[in-house]
């Protein structure tokens, strides 16, 4: 039994196979001391890069970082504000627009007659105001006039 | 011992809470800045990548779903990489020893080899899937998502970064 020449030794090595999988690997390596050298050594490379210290910063980075973070924090806090102030202004604005635009339509309209008493009639005219009058009042109108 | 948990530390830094970014600093932060050390080209872009981090913690949302280390260490990764590619790859300086660092004794300069030293000759995306499956213990679906990258794409760089490393240290 082998594994395939390009068969990852690390997926073995970092526990990401199935149980089976991990199973029939173990068993190889039983039997083949070259590759099980080669596991050997990825471990070992792990533990060596596990081991080996970090960098440390400068001795004031901690309050650098600190001090900055606050000033991020402070200038994003202004930040908000603005836009929840711009933000109400333009509610305002939308508000107000509408409320104006509303009260522009619910003006009542003029009746015919009504304009027509405005614009000014002809002498002639009065049986055709008599049918504006009429048809406002929901009156009977026929051809001869009104009943 | 913290009295903070990881929940309540991340509650008390997106409040915008300078007692828990200053715990926070003393749990995580120069583990933080060992980790960018080796993801960046100097020390310098290292400490501008954990400044990143923490700003980002402002509006990031932790779940709870890995600890908060690993959640930190997940953005400090991205914010590296975002900070190595506006900046050209630079000579590693030789003033790295010249600012006093914490722990600094006579014995510890003489033979210092760190971590960032191990990997500079690496690229990048090698030192990155080392640090998140040694340092971290990552599983590849967590390291995929970290990265932003398909699972097949970490299998493969994780064992191309291995054999750079073994080549390195023969």
């Amino acid at each position: 039994m082998s594994l395939e020449p390009n068969h990852p030794l690390d997926a073995f090595i970092d526990g990401e196979l199935s149980a089976a999988e991990m199973a029939r690997i173990a068993l190889v390596l039983k039997d083949d001391p070259a590759l099980a050298m080669e596991v050997a050594e990825l471990r070992a490379m792990g533990d060596r890069l596990r081991e080996t210290p970090l960098s440390l910063p400068v001795l004031n980075a901690e309050a650098n970082w600190l001090r900055n973070w606050q000033i991020s924090r402070d200038r994003s806090v202004r930040r908000l504000a603005g836009w929840m102030t711009a933000a109400a202004a333009a509610i305002l604005g939308i508000t107000l627009s509408t409320a104006l635009t509303r009260s522009a339509q619910a003006q009542p309209q003029l009746a015919d007659w009504e304009t027509a008493a405005v614009a000014g009639l002809d002498e002639d005219d009065t049986p055709r105001a008599a049918r504006l009058i009429a048809v406002d009042l929901s009156l009977p109108v026929t051809s001869e006039g009104v009943r | 011992m913290s009295e903070w948990t990881d929940a309540q530390l991340m509650a008390g830094v997106a409040r915008g809470d300078a007692h828990a970014m200053r715990e926070l600093l003393r749990q995580h932060g120069n583990y933080l800045f060992g980790v960018a050390r080796t993801l960046t080209n100097s020390p310098a872009d290292a400490e501008d990548a954990v400044q990143e981090t923490l700003t980002a913690l402002l509006t990031a949302k932790f779940r709870g779903d890995s600890s908060l280390r690993t959640f930190l260490v997940s953005i400090v990764v991205r914010q590296a990489a975002l900070i190595r590619r506006k900046k050209r790859p630079m000579m590693r300086l030789a003033d790295d020893s010249d600012r006093p660092q914490k722990g600094d004794s006579q014995s510890a300069t003489d033979a210092r080899i760190d971590l960032a030293a191990l990997l500079e000759k690496l690229s990048p995306e090698h030192r990155e899937v080392l640090v998140l499956r040694e340092l971290q213990g990552q599983g590849y679906e967590e390291m995929a998502r970290t990265l932003g990258v398909p699972r097949g794409t970490i299998e493969s760089r994780l064992h191309r970064a291995r054999e750079a490393l073994r080549q390195l240290w023969k």
